[in-house]
Order: C-alpha cells, then sequence, then structure tokens
C-alpha cells in the first residue's frame, strides 16, 4: 500500500517536472530572444534614432519613415480588415452556421490562416503589380497584409460570437427584436471584445511580416511619407533585412538591432493591448 | 406609446381577443426535437385572464409547450411541432408572418434571470427601442415597469447602473419588468422563481396574482405549493401529454385523479 502511494508521488513529481522543464524551455527561450534584442539594440535608441530617416541605406540617421510606413500600411490593413471581418462573422454566425457552406467558410478561415505568408507576397506581385498594374504601392501592400490578418480576425470575432451565451439571444428575441436588432444590440456589443482582440493579433502578426510586402509595396531607400497610394513606403521589416545584409558594417549591425527593438516594442504593444482589452471587455460584455 | 396600464386599467387586449373566448389553443399539438417525440397530442384551452400552471416532473414536455406559444422554440436546432397553435385567436404560424408581432403580444420570462450588460434604465426599454419616445415618456415607462415588477422602490436612485450589479431576485424581476412594458396580452413564465430567494419569489407571486386579473399568464413550475398559491387553472403533465386539467379547486381537491393526488401529495409520477 505504502509502495503504490510512492511510486505515485514519484509519477506526480516526474510530470510536474516535465511541466516545468517545459515551461523553461518555452519562456527561456523567449526571455533569450527578447533579452538579446534589448540588451543589443538598447545602445541604437535615442531621440535622433526614432526621429531621422534613414541615410546611407541604414546605416546612419534613424528609422522615422520606417516606423511611419509600418505603421501605416498595418493601419490602413485594419481599417480593410474588420469591416469585412465583422461582416464575414456576423453572416457566418446568424444566416450560415448548419449549411455546408457555413462549414467551408470556417474551413477556408482556418485553412487561410496556415498559409505562409511569401504567397501572399507571391500573389500581390502577380495580381496587383503584374496584372493590374499597379506598380510598387502601399496600398497594395496594405490589402495584402488585410488578407492575411482575415482569418485571424474573423475567426478572433466569429469565436466570440459563438461564446454569447444562447439566453440572451432568446431573452431578446422574446422581446420581440428581430434578428438585425439583435445583432445591433446583443451580438455585436457582446462580441466587442473579440473584434478589438482579434484586430490587435492581426496587426501584431502584420506589422512583423516582411515577405507578403518586401516585392510589391516596400523600397529599402529613398522613401518618405508617400503623396499617392501608388509609392512604395519603407518599413521596419524589409529596413532590418536591409541592414542585416550589410552586417559586416558594426554601425549597419547596431542600427539593426535597434530596429529590431522597435519592431519588436511596437509588436508587444499591439499584444499587450490585445490582452488589455480582452480582459477589459470580456468582463464588461459577458458579466 | 401610452405607459403600460396593466394594474391600472383594462388591458390592451385587441379586438381579435375580444372575441375569442381564449387566449391560447392548442389542437393535435405534438412537438419534436429532431425524431424525438416531447409531447404528443396535445389539445388546450386556455381562458383570456387568469393563471395557468403547467405542473408535471422534469421531461414531460412543459416548457417545450411554453415555448412554441411564442415560437422562442424556432431558435432552437431541430425543434418542430405539429398540430395547430392559436394565439389570441391567429395561428402562430400563419397568422403571424412577422415573428416579432407574436412575441410582442406574448412575453416571456425565463427560468434564469438574464440582464443585457448595460443600464437598468437600458434594460428596460431594450423592447422599445424602436419606437420613437420622449425622454420623459421613456423615464415614464421606466419607472412604470419598475413599480409593476416591485423593483421601483430598490433601484429609483441607480437607474444608470449596470443591471448585473442588481441580485438574482431584483435582475428577474427587472426581467419581469421588461417584459411587463411592452403590454404583453399573454405573459409566459417558465420557473421564473426557480432561481431566486423565497423573498423574492413572494414577490413575484403577488405580481403574477395581480397580473392574472388582466392577462393571461402560463408558468410552468415545479412548486406544486405555488401552483396552489397562484393559479386559476391547472395542466398536468406527465411524459408528454396532459394526464388531468382543471380548475384550482377542482385539481387540488379530492376530486382529482389518482394520478394527480399522488403527484401533488408525494411528489412523485408513475405515469
Amino acid at each position: 500500500m505504502c509502495d503504490r502511494v510512492n511510486i505515485r508521488h514519484t509519477k506526480e513529481r516526474c510530470f510536474a517536472l516535465v511541466l516545468r522543464a517545459s515551461l523553461l524551455i518555452c519562456a527561456g527561450t523567449l526571455i533569450f530572444l527578447l533579452g538579446s534584442i534589448f540588451v543589443k539594440g538598447i545602445g541604437a535608441i535615442s531621440l535622433q534614432f526614432l526621429f531621422m530617416p534613414a541615410m546611407e541605406f541604414g546605416k546612419s540617421g534613424g528609422v522615422f519613415y520606417q516606423i511611419l510606413g509600418s505603421m501605416l500600411m498595418v493601419l490602413v490593413a485594419a481599417a480593410l480588415v474588420v469591416p469585412l471581418a465583422i461582416g464575414t462573422s456576423l453572416f457566418q454566425y446568424a444566416f450560415n452556421t448548419r449549411t455546408s457552406i457555413g462549414y467551408l467558410l470556417e474551413q477556408s478561415l482556418y485553412a487561410l490562416n496556415a498559409i505562409p505568408s511569401i504567397t501572399y507576397g507571391i500573389f500581390g506581385l502577380i495580381f496587383f503589380v503584374n496584372f493590374l498594374n499597379t506598380g510598387i504601392s502601399w496600398f497594395v501592400g496594405s490589402m495584402i497584409l488585410a488578407i492575411m490578418m482575415l482569418p485571424t480576425t474573423t475567426l478572433s470575432t466569429y469565436q466570440a460570437m459563438v461564446a454569447i451565451p444562447k439566453i440572451y439571444h432568446e431573452n431578446a428575441a422574446a422581446l420581440g427584436l428581430s434578428k438585425s436588432q439583435i445583432i445591433w444590440r446583443v451580438t455585436l456589443p457582446q462580441s466587442f471584445h473579440g473584434i478589438v482582440t482579434g484586430s490587435l493579433i492581426g496587426l501584431a502578426r502584420a506589422i512583423g511580416e516582411t515577405a507578403p510586402i518586401m516585392f510589391i509595396a516596400t523600397a529599402f531607400s529613398g522613401v518618405s511619407v508617400p503623396k499617392s497610394l501608388v509609392e512604395p513606403v519603407s518599413t521596419l521589416p524589409t529596413h532590418i533585412l536591409e541592414l542585416a545584409q550589410q552586417s559586416t558594417d558594426p554601425q549597419a549591425l547596431q542600427n539593426a538591432w535597434g530596429a529590431s527593438l522597435i519592431l519588436v516594442l511596437l509588436v508587444s504593444g499591439f499584444s499587450l493591448l490585445a490582452l488589455f482589452a480582452r480582459s477589459r471587455l470580456t468582463g464588461r460584455g459577458q458579466k | 406609446m401610452n405607459i403600460p396600464n396593466l394594474l391600472l386599467v383594462s388591458s390592451n387586449q385587441s379586438s381579435d381577443v375580444d372575441v375569442q373566448s381564449h387566449s391560447i389553443r392548442l389542437d393535435g399539438f405534438s412537438a419534436y426535437y429532431g425524431k424525438n417525440c416531447i409531447v404528443s397530442d396535445i389539445n388546450l384551452k386556455l381562458p383570456i385572464k387568469g393563471v395557468t400552471c403547467l405542473v408535471g416532473p422534469s421531461g414531460a414536455g412543459k416548457s417545450t409547450i411554453l415555448r412554441w406559444l411564442n415560437r422562442i422554440n424556432e431558435e432552437t436546432e431541430s425543434a418542430s411541432f405539429s398540430g395547430t397553435v392559436k394565439v389570441l385567436g391567429r395561428d402562430i404560424m400563419s397568422g403571424y408572418p412577422d415573428v416579432t408581432e407574436l412575441r410582442r403580444r406574448v412575453g416571456m420570462v425565463f427560468q434564469q434571470p438574464c440582464v443585457f450588460p448595460c443600464s437598468i434604465y437600458d434594460n428596460i426599454l431594450m423592447g422599445l427601442r424602436t419606437q420613437k419616445l420622449s425622454k420623459a415618456q421613456a423615464r415614464d415607462i421606466v419607472e412604470h415597469g419598475l413599480k409593476l415588477a416591485s423593483l421601483w422602490d430598490e433601484v429609483s436612485n441607480r437607474l444608470e447602473g449596470r443591471a448585473d450589479s442588481l441580485s438574482l431576485g431584483q435582475q428577474q424581476r427587472l426581467c419581469l419588468a421588461r417584459a411587463l412594458v411592452l403590454e404583453p396580452d399573454v405573459l409566459l413564465l417558465d420557473e421564473p422563481t426557480a432561481s431566486i430567494d423565497p423573498i423574492s419569489s413572494h414577490a413575484i407571486e403577488e405580481l403574477v396574482i395581480s397580473l392574472g386579473r388582466k392577462i393571461s399568464i402560463v408558468m410552468v413550475t415545479h412548486n406544486i405549493g405555488q401552483a396552489k398559491r397562484i393559479s386559476d387553472h391547472v395542466v398536468f403533465l406527465c411524459d408528454g401529454k396532459i394526464v388531468e386539467q382543471g380548475t384550482r379547486a377542482h385539481m387540488f381537491s379530492p376530486r382529482c385523479s389518482a394520478k394527480t393526488k399522488t403527484y401533488i401529495t408525494e411528489d412523485f409520477c408513475d405515469c
């Protein structure tokens, strides 16, 4: 009897040990990565670095236009994707749940989420740049990023809608509210946290992408604030790529770490905002 | 939009109700979830006014019947019915092409209090948002609804406060007030006191008795004592069929059937 208890305790300890080791590996990797970027990048950060344009292919100057380009592209992408994601989720949720088309749409969104980002870039190059002859355009880049963000934002919104307890809909329907009124008064307010979270996670993913926009929306140097929809911009990921190619130069390498740190801070900022929005809005909507 | 006056003057039952002798009529009604028949071949006539309690063991089909009376069961996957259901003289399917009209005339309060995550004020007006109300009208309606549900004294100083901060009993009375401001001709109550404390339960019972003098109330309850206190008419269901129905005096007297007597006295059904 006593032996059996000891064996059970030993098994439990081993199991807990394996779990702790998994946690340590995951957290350790993240801390090592972020720590390295922080330690190596902090030296490059200064007001001048943040607010000056890049010079000599990034070896000197700052990353002002890169930050601007990245933010412009992802914010426009978000503006394009959010209405589309809400519309798709609502259609799927309110009208299409039990149909085979609904099932197909849901599976397509999951599949779209798993497509490698370079594929989006190639699609943009073939369809927009070559076929529609748009040239290198930051707006085309935003559209491609929007397509990339679409599954994340849509699925997050849809899941938030599905999670609304059925009793809310029944109570609203029992008050004589029509389907559209239920959507406006119950579904959308209560899934708002999902829309915000999904959009911010989508933004966090999109802002760090290089491959989909490299051929269609960005230039490595000589760009400033775009004056039309069909001009290129420079973004932080493509700038880091460019600097990494000159890594034999210590100054370029230093700036690459600095730009990486800013990119990490931007991505972390969006992720933290998403976390904050989820905790605040979930509590408010579904208390 | 008039202020709800259910307890003050005669109810707003419309002309088609007046010419009917029954608020609800079920003929050969059977209800299904998928292929499972939950209630079969029910014939039932409920009066224009008064409180009708549906009693019986769990799974008897009481809530299923109730949920078809305002077609709320349409929201449930695989739910269907056969037979005829007439509410206020009109068939619930062909007579109410716009289901929202049926639901406005047939209010419903569910077992679990469910308030929307907004203010008490907005909760009361949730069903009236399509109507253009002045601020004063809206305020009057909210006050009257809350007074009807005996909640005004408790919440009058925090109407803009969140409805989900109320106690469960208060939330249930808020749900009742929310349904009453629509001035329904029929009110469906699905075990409205099942999840609240005895004091709140008593307040709701008092309210149901008062309302029953003006409109038709159909209430599902497992509480035999409650049915005895508030009902005018009792329908005893078991295993998807009506075992017996009659006035309260009949159903709670020695003249009722042996099965009813067993259920009422021992809370047991051997159907």
